[in-house]
């Protein structure tokens, strides 16, 4: 695999848990070649994981037909990842160890936390009737 | 892929040590909260060691899994110590304010070490 920048690379996957992990294992191949001495690249891979789990649960209901998008753009500036699904979007939950939330619950609102707190930018948005969201990363120098 | 879960207990003095391996995800919930009465405390065990040194990717299902535990672990009067979490989960943990929850040492042989240190108070 050639990977060099500007490097633009897209995947659909079925909303099934665990179907993030096909992206996951391509995408650590590609940040390995474009960034091998990156300290972000966990910080990337677990940001779009919790991305896509939020698509299959949240925005697709774990209908395995349902698609979920994920469009990846790399330049010299960073890396912009934007995840589509079916739904009709979300409002932020963010969720705190002490709530006795059902354990949906919790896991929606960890995984928000985590793409927030990992992400340099993390955004949601529609596009021609699908939501999303949209990762950012900055590159390493 | 998604790699299986799997999980043993090991037991050894006045400890239950789990050892993990595989993917920490949604498929880990029922091996996971099936392998070990986690709510009442068993007789002569005072400490639950987490081993998650075989784990390869935890997600928020499976951090979500692990406040539930810990949970359920504090409530029945466990200690709950964890080691082989690499620096990046760590990092998530302290995030979720899971590391709150559990004491998160290098290796087996500095829990032992402290959970010997504990009794001898």
């Amino acid at each position: 695999m050639i990977v060099c920048i500007p490097y633009e690379k897209h995947w659909t996957l079925d909303s099934v848990i665990g179907e993030e992990k096909v992206l996951l294992d391509e995408l650590a191949v590609i940040l390995m070649k474009l960034d091998p001495a990156s300290a972000r690249s966990n910080d990337i891979l677990s940001a779009v994981a919790e991305a896509c789990l939020n698509a299959f649960e949240h925005g697709n209901r774990l209908i395995p037909t349902l698609p979920v998008q994920v469009y990846m753009v790399v330049d010299d500036g960073g890396y912009c990842f934007r995840i589509f699904d079916e739904g009709s979007g979300f409002t932020p939950i963010l969720s705190s160890i002490d709530r006795t939330d059902t354990q949906q619950k919790e896991a929606r609102g960890w995984g928000l936390l985590i793409m927030r707190n990992l992400a340099d930018r993390c955004e949601c948005g529609r596009n021609d009737d699908h939501f999303y969201v949209e990762l950012q990363f900055r590159r390493s120098e | 892929m998604e790699e299986t879960f799997a999980a043993n207990v090991r037991e050894t003095g006045q400890t239950v040590i789990i050892d993990m391996s595989g993917d920490l995800s949604k498929s880990a919930h029922e091996p996971l909260l099936g392998l070990f009465n986690w709510e009442t405390k068993k007789e002569d065990t005072c400490c639950i060691i987490l081993n998650f040194s075989q784990i390869n990717y935890i997600n928020s299902l499976g951090i979500a899994l692990l406040i539930r535990l810990t949970r359920k672990t504090e409530r029945a009067g466990y200690q709950t110590f964890a080691y082989g979490i690499s620096p990046h989960y760590h990092k998530l943990f302290l995030m979720v304010g899971l590391a709150e929850h559990m004491m998160i040492y290098p290796d087996e042989y500095s829990i032992m070490q402290r959970i010997e240190t504990l009794n001898s108070l």
